[in-house]
């Protein structure tokens, strides 16, 4: 696989997965992945329960290692331009932080000793509320607010680093209507910008699919990919790629 | 100074120490919903200590007692016994902490109840050297002298300038640390850091004040904190607060009623405790009808 490394692989590519097999204790539950995710993209992985969708994501997130085959980024690109949404956070409901504590988790670089605001950050938080609407909350208890506020703080703590690629695990899961469309036209105005690409597991495709650029349907342990989209360029080459080591 | 004044500012120095140390530790327990490794690793702190008193040749040093009701020698090796405890069993609760298995809460149950178990023996079958131990079940400070003290205040002051200058990032491992671990962190570093901070803090507060009191110390600040607060920076600061205002206060109380320092100290900071819950009851209430 490490002469996969060296491979020339198209400047539009932010992310490659190479006979990528993902499962826990060396059990694969999906296997024979070979798909690219593009600058721009926003890709919809949907599948029924227990099919796989959160262990890629977390595969492709850094936080489970691969049962075999690799994840490659694209040129220029490092594990700390990937920022991860989860299906359930960990935050315990009794913590009292307030929403824009809970953002700035997203903006202390893990190189960084001690783990400090790098400077600008304050302004980079602030600028995240506001993208995201929630300066009006920025000091309430995370455990306040409604399902489609904290799923949209979440996005903002995902957000704050400026990553390249955002993975979001069932993203619209528990939420009215109401939430969301709050939290899908978050994800939409993202896509809007073109910077950023976007992996998104939902049982609601429907709310995503006319953003998407492709649909990634998982079932009996293999993928299928659904192309929605043709627009995204890949004509210009790249030099050098990393491989995605899990951390 | 008087020897009586010493005596009150060395237990002073310690309470406060040991209670903000302790305290700081809590914070971080409490954000991991570990809060109860506040209750088992003092007691397995303790135990280590008895262990390495019971067997080790240097309990002759045991008649050179001082004010406090022990020796320099005997407070650095409980200290070093209390160490080689804690911190194998801090990190083997974090290991399985991780993994799949039995429930936490099982594993620390049962850790704790071997560390009460192993003490009380030990105690009951110890000779003169462990004469010191029940009284810290007693509720009395151990008031450390010498290079023992200057030992104390140094490893607290370490370990909570450490848990302060890496605040953050612990905070963020200890509230998600799988959105911590996708951010790049190195989460399984920072835990184990952690964790052998937490050990250290355990095991010299224990030998010290003894598990009673480190247990409330890692508990009622928080809790008191948490009762007011509505942000982590809030709940920090207030929980320091908390518990450095009832280790001076405690301490102050005890000398002057001339009763044990450690037993007014835990209803300080019990009565403490019941004060915030019900004061942010009332502020509830103000705010509502507001």
């Amino acid at each position: 696989m490490t002469n996969l490394l060296n491979q020339q692989i198209e400047l539009q590519q932010y992310l490659r997965l190479v006979n990528l097999a993902v499962g826990y204790h060396g059990r694969a539950l999906i296997s024979g992945l070979n798909e690219s995710v593009c600058k721009g993209e926003l890709i919809v992985i949907v599948g029924p329960n227990g099919a796989g969708k959160t262990t890629l994501l977390k595969t492709l997130a850094g936080i489970l290692t691969p049962v075999s085959g690799e994840v490659v980024l694209g040129e220029g690109l490092t594990l700390s331009e990937i920022s991860y949404m989860p299906q359930s956070p960990e935050i315990e409901t009794l913590v009292p932080a307030n929403v824009s504590e809970i953002v700035s988790m997203g903006i202390v670089h893990g190189r960084s000793f001690p783990g400090i605001i790098p400077a600008g950050g304050h302004q980079k938080i602030q600028a995240v509320l506001e993208r995201l609407s929630l300066e009006a909350l920025s000091k309430k208890p995370f455990y306040t607010l409604s399902g489609g506020q904290k799923r949209r703080a979440l996005l903002a703590r995902a957000l704050v680093s400026n990553p390249r690629i955002l993975i979001c695990d069932e993203i619209t899961t528990g939420l009215d209507p109401e939430a969301t469309a709050e939290v899908v036209a978050s994800l939409k105005k993202l896509i809007g910008s073109n910077e950023v690409a976007i992996i998104c597991s939902t049982h609601n495709p429907e709310h995503l699919i006319s953003a998407a650029s492709k649909v990634w349907e998982i079932s009996n342990g293999t993928l299928n990919t659904i192309e929605l989209k043709e627009s995204f360029p890949r004509d210009v080459k790249t030099k050098n790629t990393t491989k995605h080591e899990p951390r | 100074m008087n020897p009586a004044d010493e005596y009150f500012l060395r237990t002073l120095l310690v309470s406060l120490f040991v209670g903000v140390g302790t305290a700081l530790i809590g914070v971080h327990l409490f954000l991991r919903r570990l809060l109860i490794l506040g209750l088992v690793m003092p007691q397995v702190s303790l135990l280590g200590g008895l262990l390495i008193l019971w067997i080790t040749p240097l309990l002759r040093f045991t008649e050179k007692e001082t004010q406090g009701g022990q020796t320099d020698s005997i407070w650095a090796l409980t200290f070093a016994g209390a160490l080689i405890a804690s911190i194998p069993i801090a990190f083997w609760i974090g290991i399985k902490r991780h993994l799949r298995g039995l429930p936490i809460e099982v594993i620390l149950g049962t850790v704790y109840v071997l560390g009460v178990g192993g003490s009380l023996l030990l105690i009951a079958l110890g000779p003169h050297a462990l004469d010191h131990v029940p009284k810290l079940f007693q509720g009395q400070i151990l008031a450390v002298t010498g290079w023992d003290l200057i030992i104390l205040m140094a490893t607290l002051g370490i370990a909570s300038a450490f848990l302060i200058a890496n605040h953050r990032t612990l905070f963020a491992v200890g509230i998600d640390s799988e959105f911590t671990l996708a951010i790049g962190h190195h989460v399984t570093v920072y835990e184990t850091l952690f964790l052998t901070t937490a050990s250290v803090v355990m095991s010299v507060a224990s030998v010290t004040v003894g598990p009673a009191l480190v247990f409330a110390y890692s508990v009622c600040p928080v809790l008191g904190a948490w009762f007011l607060s509505q942000s982590v920076k809030t709940f920090v600061t207030l929980a320091l607060l908390f518990a450095a205002v009832c280790g001076t206060g405690g301490t102050v109380i005890a000398f002057e009623l001339d009763l044990p320092v450690g037993s007014i100290q835990l209803v300080v900071l019990a009565l403490g405790t019941i004060t915030s819950g019900l004061l942010s009851r009332w502020l509830f209430h103000v705010s509502w009808h507001r």
